[in-house]
Formats: C-alpha cells, sequence, structure tokens
C-alpha cells in the first residue's frame, strides 16, 4: 500500500471546518494517493453527528459523508482489536509522574496506529499533536510532559521500545503539508493573482481551526513554496 | 475516592480567603497538572469550579453585599475541605449547588462561563501532552469544540517540534509524486 494514506479525525475536522473538504478529491485525481478511514474516524466524524443530530457539526459531517459516497475517501477495516489493546496499554504505560502511569492517548488514536502497523500502510496523516509526537519523538513527550507538570518524568523502557518497534517506518504529515503539496499541484490556481494570499490565508485558518502547526512553521513554508512567485 | 494535596488545599483556601485572584489562576494550572496524573470527575467539577471562582473574584458585581453570604459559605466548604471534613465529592456539590443559588434569578452568565472552563480545561489538558482524544473522551467534549479553542492560543507555538517543517514536506511531496522547489 505504498500510495496510502491513513487518516486521523483530526485532520478531517480542522480541514472540512476551514471549508477544504474538497482537497480530498482533488488530490486523488491528480496523484496516485488514495486517502482512507478507518471505522473508528467514520464513526466519530460522519456517524456518530448525524445520528444524535449534533447540528454544529451536521454540515462537516455531511461533507465527510459525501467524500466517502464519492470515494475521495475510503474505507478500510482490519482486525485491529489485540493490537490496538497492546498499543494502548504501551502508549498509557510509557511514562510516569510520582509513580503513576500517565493515560496519554485513547482507543482511536491507536487504533490509527494498529491499523497501519497491521495492513502495512507507513504514511498517516494527523493533526493531533500527542499522536503524532509519540510516533515521531517519544523523548519529546517526556520533556513536555516534565516541562508542563514541573516534575521529574521517567520512562518504562520495555513498553518504549516495544512501541517504537510498532511504529517504525511511520511517517506522519499535517493539514499544513497536505495544503502544501495541493498548492504546487494548482489547487490555488483558481484565485489567479490571489493564489499566494489566499494559500497564505489557508494555512492560518487550518491553524486556527485547530492543527498543531506553529506561526514560524507556516512562515517557512510560504517562503519555501511562494518566493519565486 | 478522589483526594487532593494538603499544599493546593491550603493555598486554595488562602488565594480565596484574600481574594487573590491571581493566585487562584495559578492554583487553577496547578489543579489541571494533578489531573493529568490523576484524572477523575471529581476532581475535574473542582478544577472548574476553581477557575470560575477566580473570575467572579474580579466582577464588580460580586462584590456587592447580597453576595457576602455566599463568598463566606464558600469559604466554609473550603475550610472543611482543607481540613479534611469533607471529600472533594461533597466540596463539588455544595459548589454546584451555591452557584446555582447565587444566580437562581438569571443562572446564563454561570452557566456559560462554567461551559467555558471546562472547555478551556480540555484545551489545557491538550497542550500539557494529552492527547485530543483522551481529552474529549474524559471531559465528554466534542473534539471540534476543543480544537476550535486550542487553534486561537499559543499552545502549539510553545512546543519546539523534532522534524523541521522542510523535512515533512520533502516527505509529502514524495509520496504525493510532486517535484519540490
Amino acid at each position: 500500500m505504498e500510495h496510502s494514506i491513513l487518516c486521523d479525525s483530526s485532520v478531517l475536522i480542522s480541514l472540512t471546518d476551514a471549508c477544504f473538504a474538497d482537497i480530498f478529491p482533488f488530490l486523488a485525481k491528480k496523484t496516485p494517493v488514495e486517502f482512507y478511514i478507518t471505522p473508528g474516524v467514520k464513526q466519530e466524524i460522519i456517524n456518530r453527528p448525524l445520528s444524535i443530530q449534533m447540528k454544529a457539526y451536521e454540515l462537516s459531517a455531511v461533507r465527510m459523508k459525501k467524500l466517502l459516497k464519492d470515494k475521495a475517501i475510503k474505507y478500510i477495516d482490519a482486525d485491529t482489536a489485540d493490537l490496538t489493546k497492546r498499543l494502548m496499554f504501551l502508549g498509557n504505560n510509557m511514562f510516569y509522574a510520582h509513580g503513576k502511569p500517565i493515560h496519554l492517548i485513547d482507543l482511536g488514536e491507536t487504533d490509527i496506529i494498529a491499523t497501519a502497523s497491521l495492513l502495512g500502510i507507513k504514511a498517516l496523516l494527523i493533526d493531533e499533536r500527542t499522536t503524532r509526537m509519540l510516533i515521531e519523538a517519544p523523548f519529546r513527550v517526556k520533556d513536555h510532559l516534565e516541562d508542563e507538570l514541573r516534575t521529574s518524568v521517567s520512562i518504562n523502557e520495555k513498553n518504549y521500545y516495544e512501541f517504537r518497534h510498532a511504529v517504525e517506518g511511520m511517517k506522519v504529515i499535517r493539514s499544513i503539508e497536505l495544503l502544501s503539496v495541493a498548492y504546487e499541484l494548482g489547487y490555488f490556481d483558481d484565485f489567479g493573482n490571489d493564489k499566494v494570499l489566499t494559500f497564505e490565508a489557508a494555512l492560518y485558518k487550518t491553524k486556527y481551526s485547530g492543527s498543531a502547526v506553529q506561526f514560524d512553521e507556516i512562515k517557512e513554508l510560504l517562503h519555501i513554496l511562494t518566493q519565486s512567485n | 475516592m478522589a483526594t487532593l494535596r494538603k499544599d493546593i488545599l491550603m493555598r486554595l483556601y488562602n488565594s480565596f480567603y484574600r481574594r487573590r485572584y491571581r493566585n487562584l489562576r495559578k492554583l487553577y494550572s496547578s489543579l489541571v497538572n494533578e489531573l493529568v496524573v490523576n484524572f477523575s470527575d471529581e476532581l475535574l467539577e473542582f478544577t472548574v469550579f476553581t477557575y470560575a471562582l477566580g473570575k467572579l473574584l474580579v466582577k464588580p458585581r460580586y462584590s456587592r453585599p447580597e453576595y457576602e453570604e455566599y463568598w463566606k459559605e464558600i469559604l466554609e466548604y473550603l475550610g472543611e475541605l482543607k481540613d479534611n471534613k469533607i471529600s472533594l465529592e461533597k466540596a463539588s456539590k455544595y459548589l454546584r449547588e451555591l452557584f446555582l443559588k447565587m444566580e437562581s434569578e438569571d443562572p446564563r452568565y454561570l452557566f456559560d462561563m462554567l461551559t467555558k472552563a471546562k472547555i478551556k480545561t480540555a484545551a489545557t489538558l491538550y497542550a500539557k501532552g494529552v492527547s485530543l482524544g483522551t481529552v474529549a473522551g474524559l471531559l465528554k467534549i466534542p473534539k471540534e469544540e476543543i480544537l476550535s479553542y486550542a487553534g486561537k492560543t499559543m499552545m502549539f507555538d510553545r512546543v519546539k517540534e523534532e522534524i523541521p517543517v522542510k523535512k515533512r514536506l520533502i516527505v509529502a511531496e514524495k509520496l504525493f509524486g510532486v517535484e519540490g522547489k
């Protein structure tokens, strides 16, 4: 599944809230990449808001339902129960403060990692910061917890290494990288002379919609991609 | 049964007794740290009330004489809590009832403030390192609400990213078959 990307709900929420749901059909048409969501993500972002009539989120849910119907995003399932349970245990017993394990991740987030691991999907689309840092740099999670909690945090090395093995080779991209690639492929070309301005506005909008990105990162992306425009 | 450290309870009592708003804000942060390690519904409710108390202290309306009896009652509950005469759960229950009494004619302000305090607590827990899904599940708040609040703060700018954005872009470009600049 070389060109498959497994999507977390956090990215779908950020992009849909910022009115960029159509980035998925755009990229699916222009590139060999296929976007996938798990049953848990589908339940969370489509089924639940529609079934209990969460009016504030119904529009986003309907938009995402259409993405599934149009196959811009596809549904994928795997028998992840055992691996998810194991990864949840590892993730939530990796760091300790005052002798107690710190509960960091939940079922939905772990299920995505388990699905990716079982199906050999190496690319994950995640805006949610904690899960992303656990995959990319768990020691940063430790440092961050120590800074925030103002206490020493210890690591259970056995759980740490087993978790690291499970996520080995996985790469995480965020909504701003997705928007950047879309920009390079002409997603904002319809805006003519305002193409760069619109791209910049899109990056900031996704940040304000909750994507875990920094102002400096946005500035750097703009510098890399638009300096010749 | 949820409990709180004695020093936190002492600080809470003293800060409220002296009407020190800033101290209550710092205490709120300590309580959120406690939530990261020792989450319970009682502690969550108490944390939200601590935030609310700090907000009420700075509102001129609540300095009026007709509210004095309520402040005395709150101080009494906090005193009993620090002296271990009542549990955290009981204290939260009393505070909840008291808040409702304080604004019995128009509870919208307090209700609104308590709702916002809960969302703020959720976003702060996320900022401290607990995952979005975990926070949403524990506090029973939609992820969308937490993201919407968190996105408008500086929380994501305070943590140094491990992977430079240039490298992330290259990974994304390679995945999508885009020739980068």
